[in-house]
């Protein structure tokens, strides 16, 4: 029998292999392209720079892969770091996910297995593309699941596919995952999105297995990234609320209680979270829902055997009693600390001037900040439309899976809407809802099987019956024309929507989320790219040319590439696990030369490394970053540092001649600005970003004594000063300075300001 | 009367010494007489009140709100009026913290000469003798205290309280009550009158509403039933959240803003900024998409034929302006946005 026959009734058939195949062909090159359009998108800053980590906290990522490559994984959990946060160090070991770590150092072990040795950095590098893609299969599965018992959506798998699509490509998720951002994140959402399509499946199957699964890949989740405490309060939310809906089963409470128990006991294996799944606050949510499911799945058992009236006095006396013994054990275990209070990211999420007042360390942070409306555009495009008539779909038919869907989005819009980097969490459910909406749409406009059947049957009529019907099927015909153009309409104004989605994904990725902010570009007047490589200029120096054991003093934002680039122990570092260490060096910085001085010393600092800009107009510098340093040491000192000493009378913040006495004096000022004058000759410098001009006289009139400059890189972005030795005669540093300018007689004066510093280009 | 006749007494008799301040006993009985225990310095009075040594706390704000030129002198002015209030009510027979305020406008020349040239400025001048040497006590090492000046004046020696300039009312009132009551080691316990307006407006406000649910009754609890009222409650939270509305909230913005020409702007630049009138926008376009694509979906359940026909193909269209007109509202805000293919001004 051949694959095509025309049978008797002259149609086509074909073979049901045949077009079983030919359906997986074009899944699997879907698929494929859209793996590619995934992995692709992601590699700008590869193939416009080079193969580079990151940012700040990919650099620490990489050193500690580098560390659990070179030794053992036990030694990888025992690490203690005694190069950062000195002269405290930090059990790195016990502080950190180490997901990621591991995840990468199995992969190089594959690969080493295999035959093929591949630099670690490059499998760290490609990680997140890679990720991405398996993203995508992911978000297929989880939208497949969630349309799965939907009666109002015929073409589910059209659906699933432009989810898979729109998450491949979305900004919103690129911004955390492009070729070098090694962060937690980069594994992080994929996992959290297997794990909802296992969740979600297993509470549809009511089958243990696939709970034990989504526990297993919840573990994975909560070695990889904090943000797990998400899957930990919205899988009982759902619960929940499934419950109040009196939709209560076995099957939620199968899936429940094996995804909880095993989950919570599997996560308490982190050394960095330990115990905190039953004494954290965070975690309560998940434990009264198991508690509840209990009382429920009884007080079930209990109207099957009762009759009506008893059973309703004795649940009201049940609830009752539950409650307040549930409220006062809460209430006295916070008491008496057997239950952590919550944790102060926790309160900034609800109450949004939380942090604001109380935590300038987690305000000071940009990734932290409320978000505008265009960021929303910006990040996810037309999808912000579709995602609410996504969302009105799912209430139309009520399924316990578009429940979940419908508790993610409020719960995830209003988080993306507190805090920037929540866009992330946010992105998924959008791609869901968004792809549910077009999947809606296209069942109606792509379905052109009505039209070419009237055609079929006008044609078909004409052919065998009399002119008598003609004129009614002359109008049927024209109608179905209308129809075909209405629908094709539709259809194109959509493909111009998702057209201008493809464009805007790319253009935004290449724009705005592709730099990895440690070499920076910019343009020369004629047009050609200019690399500005000054951070790494800075690190190789220091990694060249001071000791091994040299202890650096920076802003804790370049902690951890200090450790990574420079090899070179630090005081604080991204991980901000010791507020009062970071204000020290936050009031070092912020209190004048003679009290700073005394700082510097107690603490050990050999070098001091600021970050400047005002000579090239690189805004993310120290002198921006000030006053959180001001912010954060007066939070600690507030007798020492005032934040509104720094401002002028009339309330601005000036570095000029205008600037105020304790702002001119404070040690970051003066190694941003210490001779500063001498790069402008006679006429006087301007800061170009803060747009100030100085007159040269006073920049001229701008000394340091305790710190003596040691390198400034080529646009003078960093500048690294050494922390001068005691004076042999134990005179005092500064005085010995203030004599020396002193004694300059005005002809030596004039001989200084006369010779012209070294300017030429270092290559 | 007997007391009036006393401080002019007294009055004179320090205008004829030439250099000392005001007594105790008359700045009090001012202090009484005024509404808010605020003193007003008169023109003519300058040089008496900060001059010479004395034996109270002199709390001194320099200030303008006869012009609308200092927004942060007119947000202060309450918070100063309400803590001296408190001051004298929790301290009701102190003499040793006067609250005073000087006007600006009024003391042009004075404020020349001593060369104060902005305002608002909040300076403390302490009991003289808690930071001046006495005379007659010479040479003691252990005594930190400075040496009595030839000339008090208002410039000399005091203690600045920065008024802080982004606070809420409430906080600022604290701070500075706090501040005061650390400064002249006296309590300060803060008396606000019973706000009758605001109590007023949340009852009418949930009579109104609890009302409006009874008469809606059945409608009401129809609604919760079937999940309406939690589909638009969920809706309607998506919108708010992506409208930005939480920026606008933290950040105090405005809610319109004049652009350079002068002309009143609704949307501001740069895709990190936002003024409140934005979220109005965000939320107006959500609307008309939301609606415009739930009518193609569902429209055919209401009608059929060649009206829905010709119903497609204006939705289809209108949608297709409203998302050329928001690409172009979107190169307002980033004006390197190079995706808007039909340019529509508005606005």
């Amino acid at each position: 029998m051949s694959i095509v026959n025309v049978d008797s009734e002259g149609y086509l058939r074909v073979d049901s292999t045949l077009l079983r195949l030919i359906k997986l062909l074009l899944i699997t090159s879907i698929f494929i392209s859209i793996s590619f359009a995934a992995i692709s998108s992601r590699l700008f800053s590869v193939i416009r720079f080079e193969s580079i980590i990151h940012e700040f906290d990919p650099w620490f990522n990489f050193r500690a892969t580098k560390y659990l490559v070179n030794n053992s994984f036990y030694e990888f959990l025992n690490w203690f770091d005694d190069k950062t946060w000195y002269p405290l160090g930090r059990v790195t070991g016990g502080t950190l996910y180490p997901g990621l770590m591991v995840t990468s150092s199995i992969i190089f072990r594959i690969f080493e297995f295999i035959g093929m040795p591949i630099d670690i950095r490059n499998i760290c590098v490609l990680l997140a593309p890679a990720f991405s893609s398996l993203t995508s299969l992911a978000m297929y599965l989880l939208t497949l699941e969630i349309t799965s018992s939907s009666k109002n959506l015929k073409n589910k798998k059209t659906a699933a596919l432009l989810s898979a699509i729109f998450m491949g490509i979305t900004p919103g998720y690129i911004s955390r995952s492009v070729a070098g951002s090694y962060d937690n994140e980069a594994i992080a959402i994929t996992l959290l999105m297997v794990t909802f399509y296992l969740w979600v499946k297993s509470i549809h199957l009511g089958s243990i297995f696939y709970a034990c699964l989504t526990s297993i890949f919840y573990f994975y989740m909560v070695s990889a990234w904090g943000g797990y405490v998400f899957i930990t309060n919205i899988i009982p939310l759902h619960v929940f609320i499934l419950l109040l809906m009196g939709r209560f089963d076995y099957k939620i409470y199968t899936s429940y209680t094996t995804w909880y128990s095993l989950g919570t006991l599997m996560s308490m294996q982190i050394p960095f979270v330990g115990f905190l799944p039953i004494r954290s606050n965070d975690h309560m949510a998940s434990f009264g829902v198991f508690g509840l499911l209990q009382l429920v799945l009884f007080a079930n058992y209990l109207k099957d055997t009762l009759n009506p009236l008893k059973f309703k006095k004795i649940m009201l006396a049940f609830s009752l009693l539950i409650t307040i013994i549930g409220l006062s054990s809460l209430i006295l275990a916070t008491k008496f600390g057997l239950i952590a209070p919550w944790t102060g990211r926790f309160y900034s999420l609800w109450d949004t001037n939380y942090a604001k007042i109380h935590i300038p360390i987690i305000a000071s942070v940009s990734e932290h900040q409320p978000t505008p409306w265009s960021s929303f555009f910006f990040d996810l495009n037309f999808m912000i439309w579709l995602f609410p008539v996504g969302v009105y779909f799912c209430f139309q038919d009520l399924t316990n899976e578009s429940v979940f869907i419908i508790v993610y989005s409020v719960l995830g819009s209003y988080f993306a809407g507190v805090m920037v980097r929540l866009m992330l969490t946010l992105a998924p459910v959008v791609c869901v809802c968004a792809s549910i909406s077009l999947g809606r749409l296209f069942d109606i406009y792509l379905d052109f099987k009505d039209t070419l059947k009237i055609w079929y049957e006008s044609e078909s009529e004409t052919a065998t019956k009399e002119t008598k019907e003609v004129d009614d099927d002359d109008e049927d015909v024209k109608d179905s024309i209308f129809t075909l153009l209405s629908k094709l309409t539709v259809v194109l104004t959509f493909i111009y929507y998702l057209y201008f989605y493809v464009q805007h994904c790319t253009w935004v990725t290449s724009n705005a989320y592709s730099s990895p902010s440690v070499v920076l570009a910019s343009k020369n007047p004629d047009g050609s790219q200019l690399l500005i490589d000054d951070y790494r200029e800075a690190y190789y120096w220091l990694r060249m040319n001071t000791k091994e054991d040299a202890k650096i003093m920076a802003w804790w934002d370049y902690g951890y590439q200090i450790g990574g680039m420079a090899d070179r122990t630090t005081f604080v570092d991204n991980n901000t696990w010791n507020n009062t260490h970071i204000a020290t060096v936050g009031k070092a910085m912020s209190v004048n030369e003679n009290k700073s001085e005394i700082i510097m010393r107690q603490l050990g600092v050999d070098y001091v490394l600021v970050i400047f800009g005002g000579l090239i107009g690189y805004s993310g510098d120290d002198i921006n970053k000030f006053l959180w340093m001001v912010r954060i040491s007066e939070g600690i000192w507030p007798e020492d540092v005032n934040e509104r000493s720094y401002f002028t009378d009339k309330g601005e913040y000036r570095i000029d001649d205008m600037a105020t006495s304790t702002m001119k004096e404070s040690l970051m000022y003066k190694m941003s600005y210490y001779k500063f004058a001498d790069a402008y000759g006679t006429s006087d410098p301007i800061d170009r970003v803060r747009q100030q001009r100085m007159s040269s006289k006073y920049a001229h009139s701008i000394t340091l004594d305790t710190l003596e400059e040691a390198f400034t890189s080529e646009n003078w972005i960093v500048r690294i000063y050494k922390l001068k030795d005691l004076d042999n005669f134990g005179r005092d540093l500064i005085s010995i300075g203030e004599n020396e300018r002193k004694n300059l007689s005005k002809r030596n004066k004039r001989m200084i300001s006369r010779k012209k510093p070294n300017l030429d280009l270092r290559v | 009367m007997r007391l009036n006749l006393v401080t002019s007494l007294i009055l004179f008799i320090f205008v004829q010494l030439g250099e000392s301040a005001l007594s105790k006993d008359e700045l009090k009985a001012r202090q009484l007489n005024s509404q808010s225990g605020v003193i007003t310095v008169q023109p003519s009075e300058f040089e008496e009140f900060f001059s010479g040594p004395k034996d109270y706390f002199l709390i001194t704000l320099l200030t303008t709100t006869t012009s609308n030129n200092c927004p942060l002198c007119l947000r202060f002015k309450p918070v100063f009026e309400s803590v001296s209030r408190s001051h004298r009510k929790s301290n009701p027979l102190s003499k040793s913290v006067f609250f005073v305020e000087v006007e600006a406008t009024d003391h042009g020349q004075s404020f020349q000469k001593y060369q104060i040239t902005t305002v608002p400025h909040l300076w403390v001048y302490p009991i003289s003798s808690l930071i001046y040497k006495d005379d007659n006590i010479e040479n003691d090492t252990t005594d930190m205290r400075l040496p009595l000046p030839e000339q008090i004046t208002i410039v000399s020696e005091h203690y600045t309280y920065p008024i802080p300039d982004s606070a809420p009312v409430d906080a600022m009132e604290i701070h500075f009550a706090k501040f005061i009551s650390q400064m002249t080691k006296s309590n300060v316990n803060i008396d606000k009158p019973y706000n009758l307006w605001l109590a007023g407006k949340y009852c009418v406000g949930f009579f109104a509403f609890f009302r409006l649910i009874r008469i809606h009754k059945e409608k009401v609890i129809k609604n919760l039933m079937n999940g309406n009222a939690f589909m638009i409650g969920s809706v309607a939270m998506i919108f708010l959240s992506m409208s930005g509305l939480n920026y606008c909230l933290q950040r105090m913005v405005p809610f319109l803003t004049k652009d350079v020409e002068g002309q009143l702007s609704f949307i501001a630049y740069g895709t990190q900024q936002q003024v409140g009138a934005e979220v109005m926008i965000s939320i107006f376009f959500q609307l008309c998409f939301g609606f415009i694509l739930v009518l193609m979906v569902d429209g055919g359940k209401l009608i059929k034929g060649k009206k829905l026909n010709i119903l497609i193909i204006s939705l289809a269209f209108s949608m297709f302006i409203n998302y050329n007109v928001f690409t172009t509202l979107f190169l307002k805000k980033n004006r390197d946005y190079p995706f808007n293919s039909i340019n529509i001004p508005t606005l």
